[in-house]
C-alpha cells in the first residue's frame, strides 16, 4: 500500500512537470511541447515530427525545462534533507539549515556580491555559496564534538549559536553596503529563474548520489529516533551514521540552495506531510519527502512566475505564504488533529 | 553466554558504584533490588556498555564489554529501556523492524513476539498512541526479536497491570527455560522471591549482598537496604512470605 502511494506519488510528479512547462508568458500548445520533449530522446527524434518554432523550443529547452528540473532537484534535495536531519536530532522542527548551512551559504553568496568576487567566473556566487555551507556544517559539527561523540542537543544548540554569529556577518556586510542590497537580498528569499543546465548539472549529480547513500541509512535512521543508546543496542553504529548522513545532507543541501538561494518550508514540512501520508518508517518518509518537496517547490514555483504577470516574485514568499494554510489543512484534514510528529 | 564483573567501580559527581563482581551464569535470572537511586539501572548500563567504569572491567564470555562494537554487543545482548522515546510516527511493526536491525526481519518471528506478549493485533497500531503498559510490553516483545543470548531490563514491568506482570514473569521463565541468560532490576520483592535464581541488593552504590536467592533474599539484608522493616509471615495458603507492611 504505501509503495503504491510512492509511486502515485511519482506520477503526480511527472504530471506537475508536464503541466509547469505551460506556465508561461508564451502559451505553448501540448501538441508541440510533446514534439520537444521527442525531439530530445536520442533514437526518438528521429521520428518525432518538428511541428514547433525554434522560439517554441528554445523557451521550454532552454528556459523551462531547467527551471522546472532545477524545482524538482532543490526541492527533492531539501525533502530528503529535512527528513534525515528530524531523524538525527529526534526533533519534529528541525530542517537542514538548522546545522548552519543557510547561513554559511549565505555569508559565502553575499560576500561574492559585496567583494566582486569574480574567482570562478560567472558562477563564483554559486561555488562561494556552496563552499561556505560546507564550511559551516563542518565547524559546526567539530565543534559539538565531545569525546568522539555528537550529542543531537549540543548539535542543534552549536548549529543555531553558529548560525547566528554567521547570520550577524551577513548583516553586516549588508548594512556596510547598502547599494547591494538588492541582489543579495533576492538570493537571500530564492529564486529558480536563473536556473539554466550548466548550474543543474553538476548538483543533480551531486543530489542524486547523496539522497542515495541518505536513503541507504534508512533503517539506521529509524533506530536513532528511538534513541541514540537504544539504535546502538540494537547494533547501529550510531556515530558514523550521524557523521554520513550529516555530511551527505550537506553536500546535497548546499549545492541544491547554492543555485536557488535560499528556499524555506520545504526541509520542515515536507517529512512531516510524508509521515502523515505514509506513517514514520523512513523507508517511505526519505523518498516521499524527495517527491513531494520537488512537486511542491515546483507549484511554488509556477505561482511565483504566474502570480504577477511580467514578475517573478522570490520563491521564498510563495513557500511560506502558500505552504503554511497547506500545511495546517493536511494536518486537520489527514489526521483528525492528532498527529503527533 | 556467561557475564563476569571484576573489581567494577564507577563515579559520577557525589554518587559512586562499587566495587562490584559478579558473575552471572548461563540460562539463569538474576535480579538487581534497591531503592531509588541505589544504582541499579546504572548497574546494568555497565554491563550492557553503555556507561564506562572508572576501574574494573566487565565480560560476556571472556569478551571485554569495553572493546565491542555495537553489532557484536546487539548479537550478545539486547536491552529493555525503562523510558524509550516515542519515534515519529512509529507503527508498532516499525518499532519492531529497529530491533531487527541485526538479522534482519522475518515476519514469522516478528508475530511469534508479539504474541508472546498478547499484543500481535497492535501491529500496525501507531506506537504513540498505545498506553504506558501497552508500550513496555512492544518493547519487551522487541528484545524477544532482537533474539540475543543476554536480555538486561531495568523494570519490565514498569505500568503493566497484575495481568500483564503475571505475563511478563511467566514469559521470563520460558526465555530461562531456552537458555537465555536474564538481567533485570525489579521492585517487586515477591517476584524476585519466585522469578530469580540470583540477587544482587544495592543501597547507596555499594553491594549490600550478592548469591542465589534463597540466601540472598533475607530480612536482615532487605532491612539492610531499605528504610522499612521486613518481616516474615505466612500466607493464607501456609507459604512464608518476607514482606514490609502489614496494614
Amino acid at each position: 500500500m504505501r509503495y503504491l502511494w510512492i509511486l502515485f506519488l511519482f506520477f503526480l510528479l511527472i504530471i506537475t512537470v508536464i503541466l509547469s512547462d505551460f506556465i508561461g508568458s508564451v502559451r505553448i500548445p501540448i501538441l508541440n511541447l510533446l514534439e520537444i520533449y521527442g525531439s530530445q530522446i536520442p533514437f526518438l527524434s528521429n521520428f518525432i515530427p518538428h511541428g514547433y518554432t525554434l522560439a517554441q523550443e528554445q523557451i521550454i529547452v532552454q528556459l523551462r525545462e531547467p527551471e522546472i528540473l532545477g524545482g524538482v532537484v532543490i526541492g527533492a534535495s531539501l525533502g530528503i534533507g529535512g527528513a534525515a536531519i528530524q531523524s538525527i536530532f529526534r526533533n519534529p522542527i528541525t530542517e537542514p539549515y538548522i546545522i548552519g548551512l543557510s547561513s554559511g551559504a549565505s555569508l559565502g553568496a553575499v560576500s561574492s556580491i559585496v567583494l566582486g568576487l569574480t574567482i570562478f567566473g560567472i558562477y563564483t556566487q554559486q561555488i562561494t555559496a556552496f563552499v561556505f555551507g560546507l564550511s559551516i556544517v563542518f565547524i559546526v559539527y567539530f565543534f559539538a564534538l565531545r569525546g568522539g561523540k555528537v550529542h543531537p542537543t549540543y548539535l542543534l544548540l552549536t548549529g543555531v549559536a553558529v548560525s547566528f554569529f554567521v547570520s550577524a556577518i551577513v548583516a553586516l556586510l549588508l548594512f556596510t553596503n547598502i547599494n547591494l542590497q538588492g541582489e543579495a537580498f533576492f538570493w537571500l528569499l530564492g529564486s529558480l529563474e536563473d536556473i539554466n543546465w550548466t548550474l543543474l548539472f553538476p548538483v543533480a549529480i551531486v543530489v542524486l548520489i547523496t539522497s542515495y547513500v541518505i536513503y541507504l541509512q534508512h533503517r539506521e535512521l529509524d533506530a536513532i529516533q528511538m534513541g541514540d543508546m537504544h539504535a546502538r543496542a540494537v547494533g547501529v553504529n550510531v556515530e558514523r551514521t550521524k557523521r554520513v548522513t550529516i555530511f551527505m545532507v550537506a553536500l546535497s543541501v548546499s549545492a541544491a540552495v547554492s543555485i536557488s538561494g535560499l528556499i524555506g518550508f520545504v526541509g520542515l514540512v515536507m517529512p512531516h506531510l510524508s509521515r502523515m501520508l505514509l506513517g514514520g518508517s523512513n523507508k517511505h518518509v526519505i523518498p516521499a519527502s524527495g517527491i513531494l518537496g520537488a512537486i511542491f517547490l515546483i507549484c511554488a514555483d509556477d505561482i511565483a512566475r504566474g502570480i504577477v504577470p511580467g514578475v517573478v516574485v522570490p520563491i521564498g514568499i510563495v513557500t511560506g505564504i502558500i505552504g503554511v494554510p497547506f500545511l495546517m489543512y493536511f494536518m486537520r484534514k489527514l489526521t483528525g488533529g492528532r498527529y503527533e510528529g | 553466554m556467561k557475564v563476569e564483573l571484576k573489581g567494577v567501580t564507577y563515579k559520577v559527581q557525589s554518587f559512586s558504584l562499587g566495587p562490584l563482581d559478579l558473575s552471572i551464569e548461563k540460562g539463569t535470572i538474576t535480579a538487581i533490588i534497591g531503592k531509588n537511586g541505589s544504582g541499579k539501572s546504572t548497574t546494568l548500563k555497565i554491563i550492557h556498555g553503555d556507561i564506562r567504569p572508572n576501574k574494573g572491567t566487565v565480560k560476556i564470555d571472556d569478551s571485554a564489554v569495553s572493546s565491542m562494537s555495537s553489532a557484536q554487543l546487539a548479537d550478545r545482548t539486547s536491552f529493555v529501556w525503562q523510558e524509550i522515546h516515542s519515534p515519529m510516527s512509529f507503527s508498532v511493526r516499525d518499532v519492531m523492524n529497529v530491533s531487527g536491525y541485526l538479522r534482519g526481519s522475518e515476519e514469522g518471528r516478528m508475530s511469534e513476539a508479539l504474541e508472546s506478549v498478547g499484543l500481535l493485533s497492535f501491529i500496525d497500531r501507531d506506537f504513540s498512541v498505545l498506553s504506558g503498559g501497552e508500550r513496555r510490553l512492544v518493547t519487551v516483545a522487541a528484545a524477544i526479536y532482537q533474539d540475543s543470548e543476554i536480555m538486561i531490563m531495568d523494570e519490565p514491568t514498569n505500568f503493566l497491570d497484575i495481568d500483564n506482570q503475571i505475563l511478563v514473569y511467566n514469559l521470563l521463565r520460558e526465555l530461562r527455560k531456552r537458555g537465555k541468560t536474564i538481567i533485570l532490576t525489579l521492585h517487586d520483592l515477591d517476584a524476585v522471591n519466585n522469578l530469580a535464581d540470583s540477587v544482587l541488593i544495592l543501597r547507596d552504590g555499594k553491594k549490600v549482598a550478592w548469591g542465589d536467592t534463597r540466601s540472598t533474599l533475607t530480612v536482615e539484608n532487605l532491612n539492610k537496604a531499605f528504610n522499612v522493616s521486613f518481616h516474615t509471615y505466612d500466607t493464607v495458603n501456609g507459604s512464608s512470605f518476607v514482606g514490609s507492611y502489614r496494614g
